[in-house]
């Protein structure tokens, strides 16, 4: 790499390093992930306190940092051009894409030291509340893959009931609409099981499991509250034909969401497992609802809980790449008060727009203001902005790692390699080219 | 034989500056044509707002001329070849202040591409040259504006430019300063660097410029060379020392006799700059001692990497 | 002369400290209304105001309940972050660039320095203060609600109150922008003055029609009650611009937005933090910072409930004192300050 560049970061980092600011927030940082868990009652249960640790702590610090991020980013180098110290780089013979490049090579590195800091400290808060109890968190020691059951494909099942619903006869707009309300809704299709009735289900696995630790299968019923006392299900793994299985009974549906440990030694070598579910509730009893794609899973224990962190901390620092990007881009296309408050926008634009995508209903409402007549406009534009935005943003904000941890969930390989190419590299490279071009055409004037 | 191209080249250069909506608001220069050859020292004077610091920035293509050329090393000004072989002071020394007067030169070199053991050589002899070897280890915040420029002479030469730029270099230095700045530029010119200097205390001008362009409303009002423009071809000066009274009256009658009028006599004076260094010298023991060069800047010319031509 | 008619040593002193106060203040208010800062912000605020009620998806059992809550948090927030940052600007702007030297030189004590930069801000604070108070008058009636006494009742959103409170930002712009191209205007003043004159309008427009769009001049087609709850939010931003412009005068921006951070969430926990069982040092921390939560009452307007003009009172005059007691502090700190 240029010296060029390794100097500007080096410069970038020093001042950083050397900046009270910095020193502050550093602090800030610190109490939080050390002052939060001391705080946290969490649920009553060792294991849920460990779950709040990971997700609060690292959350919070986490935004923190992100805002951080976004405005230093900002201030980078319009900072630079208001203080007049960018006129004697700009006039060495430094491209405009390796001065932005450096720039966010520094940047990038400052939020890696605070962010492995913060990991750091946060994990060993973890680790010693695991000391503390640890049976009741022994299952938040090993992060396990999510297996969900195999299905049919989602596009296809979109097209089948497209047609089935007349879709290819329907004019454009409304086979547009049709194919987003499917896309919106097929995900969440409950199946029904009335009693006396077998639902099974298979998973298929690239690797058996580790026989020595528990197989977990994670349920969330749609069971309408009234029915839970008298609802009782006879369940049964298998493995290979003619191999080993473990039979249970679930008759506890108080929560719509838990978690069944199973002993995986029956099943030494299997990658292939089905599972079965018999409605043996009473005759007054109304059907088991549950949500196939959303709400059923096997969770096979395989990496430690250290693996799992750093797999977070990576999907994290390619988010913080990406943010810092975005403010150097800013900062090389407007003022420092401009820029930041442009980003700030955009950010809080995001995660509105994310959060009203993610709430199914409050989609609908906005969707179905749009046939509405002119008076909601306003709503229309509203709902299309949440759309473009949450579909530009998807990409980026997919993984979701804290979510993750909390669940003793595996971050996938997949989705690591995905955030880190499209959040640390392609979209940052965009916003460089951008930033250049910027700084290319801007004078920087007496 | 060829003549060498030169150094910096403008032709027909305007610059009209703009409000938000495109309006033309101020015509900073008006048509400039000026050329600096290799190895001249040439200085651009002018009052306040005639467009001295908007023509270098034109030059080094910080702003974008709104019609004409320019042309420095025979390229583009934005270039950034072309850049490796320019060293810049500007007239307001904005430094990163976070940074020692060492990290700030390292920091620069580091932009140039040069290597650990050149930029620590090169450091170490910049400092010793503009004095700063035992500031060496504080934040360039803490530092004087004297002490800043310093700094920023250092930078505009760790490259070993072929082509230095300074806009306004004795501005807010002190006559010893001044003195400094002055033999460095005439080393740095007897070294082969060709050097375009603004600014508007024209008695530094006169001492070390080859020519001179006189920039005023943005249009260039006079140039040429310093001798040519100043020297009076229809009187002379005649400076004896070691004379008597008798002998002086004698010499005062026989010009009234020849040319038919009263001659003026008088005893000339030493400039205020040199009067004030001598008593500053000789308070300091500092008489006659040259500003020191760093080393590699007093060799042969060189390019800009510091290869040899 | 006629020693009658001239003045009286006391009321040329007075005049003599006067001028120069008001001088003082009027510059840094239109220095501090120019920050593009202060229009952005105040800009942001009426445009995150305009959309709450079109995100309305939960009444929390009370019509307009959400447009209130949210647009007095927009205020409270953006403003606190306005007044603290435009307070410490205020001062180490001019200490850092040389034109406090240059102030300080002139007949103008320190003491009126510091007076007069917080007078500036103040007013600033007051301008960004209307423009959200305006735009959430017109927010509130614009939610969702059942209308109409005669009759059915129908359920409406005052759409074109709506389409006003949206058009306001962009009319203003466009405004400012034409001032800016003629008489070359401040933009940024400009802006801001535009959007409280358009605002206004909306609001004298919202008195006289009712949310079916009859002419009806009455005071319930406003929920006034949401004037004393601002009113103390105003308190809330002129004490924290009180405190930032104190500890300007010796720490620098990001220690007095630091030291601004804490005292507002100490202040916000003052209650816990004055009991019994607290050791002395929270309790001592919490009887001298100020109580943030006796100005943060929106939950006081819940199920048609209002706040007595006595308490509005009494809170202001607690901010008030607190906020001179805090710049008598910084007026000390100021007095042996070296300004280099």
């Amino acid at each position: 790499m240029s010296r060029a560049v390794l100097a500007i970061a080096r410069l970038t980092l020093r001042e950083a390093l050397r900046s009270r600011i910095v020193l502050l927030f550093g602090i800030l940082l610190a109490a939080v992930a050390g002052g939060l868990p001391a705080l946290l009652k969490g649920d009553g249960t060792p294991a849920g306190l460990v779950r709040m640790t990971l997700g609060y702590t690292l959350g919070t610090a986490f935004g923190l940092l992100v805002l951080a991020t976004l405005w230093t980013g900002c201030a980078l180098i319009s900072g630079d051009i208001a203080t007049r110290t960018l006129e004697l780089t700009r006039v060495k013979p430094v491209a405009a894409w390796r001065l932005w490049l450096g720039k966010w090579l520094g940047l990038l590195l400052l939020d890696l030291l605070l962010l492995a800091g913060l990991y750091a400290v946060t994990g060993l808060a973890v680790y010693h509340r695991m000391r503390q109890a640890p049976e009741a968190t022994a299952v938040l020691r090993t992060a396990r893959q999510q297996v969900k059951p195999d299905l049919p494909a989602l596009a296809g099942q979109i097209e089948q009931v497209f047609a089935r619903e007349g879709g290819p006869a329907l004019p454009a707009r409304e086979q547009r609409d049709l194919r987003r309300r499917l896309r919106r809704e097929l995900p969440f299709q409950p199946a029904a099981l009335q009693r006396g009735q077998q639902w099974d289900w298979r998973f298929s696995l690239d690797a058996p499991p580790d026989p020595r630790r528990p197989l977990w299968l994670r349920f969330q019923f749609d069971t309408d509250a009234y029915t839970r006392a008298i609802v009782q299900a006879e369940c049964r793994l298998t493995g290979s034909p003619g191999g080993g299985h473990v039979d249970f009974v679930l008759d506890d549906f108080s929560t719509r969401r838990f978690e069944r440990p199973l002993d995986a030694a029956a099943f030494a070598g299997d990658t292939r497992f089905t599972l079965s579910v018999r409605h043996t509730g009473e005759a007054s009893s109304g059907p088991l609802m549950l949500q196939p794609r959303q709400g059923l899973d096997l969770l096979v224990p395989r990496i430690p809980l250290a693996l799992n962190l750093l797999r977070a901390a990576a999907v994290q620092a390619s988010l913080l790449a990406l943010i810092a990007a975005l403010g150097l881009a800013l900062g090389a296309l407007f003022s420092l008060p401009v820029a930041a408050f442009c980003a700030t926008g955009l950010l809080l634009a995001t995660m509105i727009s994310v959060f009203v995508a993610g709430d199914p209903d409050a989609l609908e409402e906005l969707r179905e203001a749009r046939r509405a007549p002119f008076r909601n406009l306003a709503a229309t534009v509203a709902a299309e902005t949440t759309q473009a935005l949450t579909g530009l943003a998807a990409p980026a904000l997919a993984p979701t790692p804290l979510r993750q941890l909390a669940s003793a969930e595996q971050i996938p390989p997949r989705d690591l390699c995905r955030s880190l190419v499209f959040n640390a590299l392609l979209l940052p490279a965009g916003c460089c080219l951008l930033a250049a071009a910027a700084l290319r055409r801007r004078e920087l004037a007496p | 034989m060829n003549t060498p191209p030169p150094v910096i080249e403008i032709r027909g250069l305007r610059k009209t500056f703009r409000d938000f909506w495109q309006r033309p608001t101020v015509a900073a220069v008006r048509g400039i044509d000026l050329s600096v050859g290799p190895g001249e020292v040439v200085g651009l004077l002018g009052p306040n707002g005639s467009g001295k610091s908007t023509t270098i920035k034109l030059l080094l293509g910080l702003l974008h001329p709104t019609a004409g050329t320019i042309r420095v090393l025979d390229a583009d000004p934005r270039d950034t070849a072309t850049k490796a072989r320019i060293g810049y002071l500007p007239e307001v020394t904005c430094l990163h202040k976070f940074l020692t007067p060492a990290e700030t030169l390292h920091y620069y070199a580091g932009l140039f591409g040069l290597d650990g053991p050149t930029t620590r050589a090169r450091t170490r002899e910049l400092l010793r040259m503009v004095g700063l070897e035992a500031a060496a280890g504080r934040p360039v915040g803490e530092f004087s504006k004297g002490m800043a420029r310093r700094v920023g002479l250092a930078q505009a030469l760790i490259n070993n430019p072929d082509l230095l730029v300074l806009d306004e270099p004795t501005s807010g230095l002190d006559p010893i300063a001044c003195r400094e700045v002055k033999d460095w530029v005439r080393q740095l010119a007897a070294a082969g660097k060709t050097i375009f200097m603004t600014s508007h205390l024209l008695a530094d001008v006169e001492d070390i410029c080859d020519r001179i362009a006189i920039l005023c409303e943005g249009q260039v009002r006079a140039e040429g060379r310093v001798q040519e423009l100043l020297q009076r071809p229809d009187a002379v000066n005649l400076t004896l020392e070691g004379l008597t009274e008798a002998q002086i009256e004698e010499i005062r009658g026989e010009l009234a006799r020849r040319t038919g009028r009263a001659v003026p006599c008088g005893r000339p004076r030493i400039d205020l700059e040199t009067f004030f260094l001598k008593v500053i010298a000789a308070a300091d023991g500092r008489a006659g001692a040259p500003a020191p060069t760093a080393d590699f800047l007093a060799a042969s010319p060189r390019t800009g990497d510091g290869a040899a031509p | 002369m006629n020693p009658a008619a001239a003045p009286s040593r006391s009321t040329a002193a007075r005049r003599a400290w006067r001028r120069p106060l008001a001088a003082l203040a009027r510059t840094t208010l239109t220095e501090s209304m120019q920050q593009p800062a202060v229009l952005l912000l105040t800009l942001g605020g009426v445009v995150a105001t305009a959309f709450i009620p079109l995100l309305q998806f939960h009444e929390f059992g009370e019509p307009g309940r959400l447009a209130r809550d949210g647009a007095l948090a927009y205020q409270l927030t953006l403003g606190l972050v306005l007044a603290v940052a435009a307070a410490s600007a205020a001062i180490q702007r001019e200490i850092a660039g040389g034109t406090a030297s240059a102030a300080l030189s002139k007949p103008l004590s320190r003491d009126a320095f510091v007076a007069g930069k917080f007078l500036g801000v103040a007013g600033m604070l007051l301008h960004f203060w209307y423009a959200l108070l305006a735009a959430m008058l017109i927010a509130e009636r614009v939610a969702y609600r059942v209308a109409g006494t005669d009759g059915e009742p129908v359920g409406a959103t005052d759409s074109r109150a709506q389409a006003f409170l949206l058009l306001a930002v962009p009319l203003a712009l466009a405004v400012a922008g034409l001032l800016h191209n003629r008489r070359r205007a401040r933009f940024g003043i400009a802006a801001l003055r535009g959007l409280q004159a358009i605002l206004t309008l909306g609001l004298l427009a919202a008195f006289g029609f009712d949310r079916l769009g009859a002419w009806r001049p009455a005071a319930d087609n406003l929920d006034l009650r949401l004037v004393p709850v601002s009113l103390l939010i105003l308190a809330t931003l002129t004490l924290f611009a009180a405190l930032a412009t104190a500890l300007s005068t010796r720490l620098k921006g990001g220690a007095t937005l630091v030291v601004c951070s804490l005292v507002l969430a100490l202040g916000l926990a003052a209650d816990p933090l004055l009991a019994p069982s607290r050791p002395l040092p929270a309790r001592l921390a919490a009887h001298l910072l100020p109580n943030v939560q006796s100005f943060w009452l929106c939950d006081a307007l819940t199920g048609g409930g209002s706040l007595p003009l006595s308490y509005v009172g009494g809170a202001c005059a607690y901010a008030a004192a607190w906020s001179l007691a805090a710049l008598a502090l910084g007026m000390l700190a100021f007095r042996h300050c070296d300004i280099h």
